[in-house]
């Protein structure tokens, strides 16, 4: 029984524990770590949904069936990531290369493809002065979807993600050089297609 | 239009963003999934593979220098062990490959049967035949002939089944697989690849055949099968499911209970279970008379407390029920992966499906729907399962798929179910 009055010595609150980094998850989802995926899982999931709804081009369900794809790629695969680049790049290359192969069958299912009614409609109600701006983001949707996988990889992720040439190529497995043509290429098509109003 | 201009145009591009729901069921099933792999890892850690093989080459030696007869060049049949018995001579290899990097036993079965059991000595070993690969940690009976696998039951344990390289089943203890007497899956299997063959001259690989006609199967083939298929289970398949879960229930209370009574039970309501009161035996219409009554009245009934796979079927069931797919799921998958009960996990999966088709997941109800009838071959909605698979092939133009789905729902006992399937045999006919 405690003695009654008696206080425990004043204790500072610990500091909280400084959270994993990314490799540190890896390297524990390379063990076993269940627990460190699905913080992984929770760091990376929506910037890679987002990643692979623009360059996978499909309706949301399978969207969601690639993420789950790639995060259990990345699981069989973290005993395989040495730290060249970021985990993110890394996480993005193995999106691009399941979407790869999920959009070589799509292709070849819908070879007929008639991508303008596939695509999500828009909301018709808009602002007046937003109306030219989506008229040119729809047209540059259809214009991505034109172009190759690889071109839309590359742009997706030095354009949109904003990630570095060298991070980028190392994410899929190319040299800068070749990197940097696919990008060239692909902002070719797509000014070139905007310009042209082609839908 | 300069470069700034395009990657800003760009950045407004709709991007697909999951619901805080929908992400977390999807965690769920990814850490569900990730489970299962870690399970199959953890059979094969090295210093058992190392065991494994050193056992291997001990029974080799005496095995060899016990036996009068020379081994033949290209099959080396070793002495059966405690791990591998066979009890009608079955013809087998075994020899250590390496997987992974990591030493294995593998057993090649040639013919005749093999009894396994690695659950104890966590023995890692699998069996490989011509067109399949058995593993996991468990205790199975495996059954070969002509170099093909013919059947294999599970004792205990969990196995993962490969066959023909089509997605890995799961068996739980009680379940089994048996080459159709039908030859369904072979047809199946058969007509998928000549369709493939002929239609699409570039294929990649098998692996994407899985993600194949999703899109489309997603507008009109799962609406379909939802409309034809579900609404009756709401109604009678409930019922079907609920008897069972009831009858579970009793028997894990050790209650006796007359296997004539049908009456309906709803499934498991948590709060109440635990209460003494309904932990009672179920009411039936014809009370069993040869229960030892003064017995009972001497020895209260043990509660059947629900096991939490019980639970979580039951919360998974309730929120499908309600439209919540996203946590039905997230319930349905803990339950499938966590019970070593076949009734559960067979309802569990019925209902799994029926949330991926509803909420439109159509390459992943299309999986769970032939996971379901190759795993529960005898269970009473297999035919119903059929028929929704039937009519997603029939979307995907894959009417040699349909065909022997539809037959077998045209022999299912609801009205409604081969009413469907008859329609759909219809369907292919025109």
């Amino acid at each position: 029984m405690r003695a009654p009055g008696k206080l425990l010595a004043f204790r500072r609150p610990a500091e909280p524990p400084t959270p994993l980094s990314d490799e540190a998850l890896l390297a524990a989802c390379a063990v076993g770590e269940q627990a460190a995926l699905g913080t992984i899982y929770d760091r990376h999931h929506r910037p890679l949904f987002r990643f692979i709804s623009r360059i996978a081009c499909g309706p949301g369900s399978d969207v969601e069936d690639l993420v789950q794809c790639t995060f259990i790629e990345v699981w069989k695969s973290a005993s395989r990531f040495h730290g060249k680049g970021t985990v993110r790049s890394w996480i993005f290359g193995i999106g691009a290369n399941v979407s790869r192969h999920y959009i070589r069958s799509e292709v070849r299912r819908r070879f007929a493809m008639d991508d303008l009614s596939e695509r999500p409609q828009r909301d018709v109600a808009r602002p007046d002065d937003n109306v030219a701006t989506a008229q040119m983001v729809d047209k540059l949707s259809a214009a991505l979807e034109r172009l190759t996988h690889d071109q839309r990889v590359a742009f997706v992720l030095c354009d949109i993600e904003d990630m570095s040439g060298v991070d980028a190529a190392r994410a899929i497995g190319v040299r800068q050089g070749t990197l940097w043509r696919r990008l060239h290429d692909a902002r070719k098509r797509l000014r070139n297609d905007l310009e042209a109003g082609v839908r | 239009m300069d470069l700034e201009e395009l990657k800003s145009l760009a950045k407004q591009l709709p991007e697909h963003q999951p619901t805080e729901d929908g992400a977390q069921a999807l965690r769920d099933t990814l850490l569900a999934a990730v489970n299962k792999e870690q399970i199959r890892k953890r059979v094969f850690s090295p210093w058992l593979a190392a065991a494994a093989v050193a056992a291997a080459a001990a029974i080799a030696f005496f095995a060899g220098s016990r036996s009068a007869s020379s081994p033949t060049a290209d099959s080396i049949t070793v002495a059966a062990s405690p791990v591998l018995t066979s009890p009608d001579g079955a013809q087998f290899d075994r020899h250590s490959i390496e997987v992974d990097g990591k030493n294995v036993e593998e057993v090649r079965l040639h013919g005749g049967s093999l009894r396994v059991a690695t659950e104890e000595t966590q023995h890692p070993l699998r069996v490989v035949t011509k067109n399949a690969l058995l593993q996991g940690t468990s205790s199975f009976s495996v059954e070969a002939t002509e170099d093909e696998l013919r059947a294999v039951h599970v004792q205990s344990g969990r196995l993962q089944v490969v066959i023909d390289n089509q997605p890995p089943i799961v068996l739980g203890p009680g379940e089994s697989w048996v080459k159709p007497e039908t030859q369904l899956i072979e047809l199946a299997v058969r007509a998928e690849s000549d369709q493939e063959g002929t239609a699409e001259s570039d294929q990649e690989g098998t692996a994407e055949s899985d993600q194949e006609g999703t899109a489309e199967s997603d507008q009109e083939g799962t609406a379909e099968s939802d409309q034809e298929g579900t609404p009756e289970s709401d109604q009678e398949r409930t019922a079907d499911a609920t008897v069972k879960a009831t009858n579970r229930t009793v028997a894990a209370a050790k209650i006796k209970q007359n296997e004539t009574v049908k009456k309906p039970m709803p499934r498991f309501s948590p709060g109440a279970s635990l209460e003494p009161e309904s932990a009672a035996p179920v009411e039936t219409e014809n009370p069993v008379e040869d229960t030892d009554s003064s017995e009972q009245a001497e020895e209260p009934e043990a509660a059947p407390i629900p096991s939490t796979t019980e639970l979580a079927f039951d919360a998974g069931y309730r929120a499908v029920k309600r439209g919540d797919y996203a946590q039905g799921l997230r319930q349905l998958a803990l339950a499938i992966a966590e019970t070593d009960d076949t009734d559960l996990r067979a309802d569990a999966r019925y209902w799994r499906i029926v949330a991926l088709a509803r909420s439109g997941r159509a390459t992943l109800a299309q999986r769970a729907m032939q996971e379901f009838l190759q795993v529960h071959k005898a269970d009473s909605r297999g035919g119903e399962v059929a028929t929704m698979l039937g009519w997603i092939y029939v979307e995907q133009g894959k009417t040699a798929l349909a065909r022997p789905l539809f037959e077998k729902g045209s022999t299912d006992a609801s009205l409604r179910v081969r009413d469907s399937a008859q329609a759909g045999l219809e369907t292919i006919t025109k």
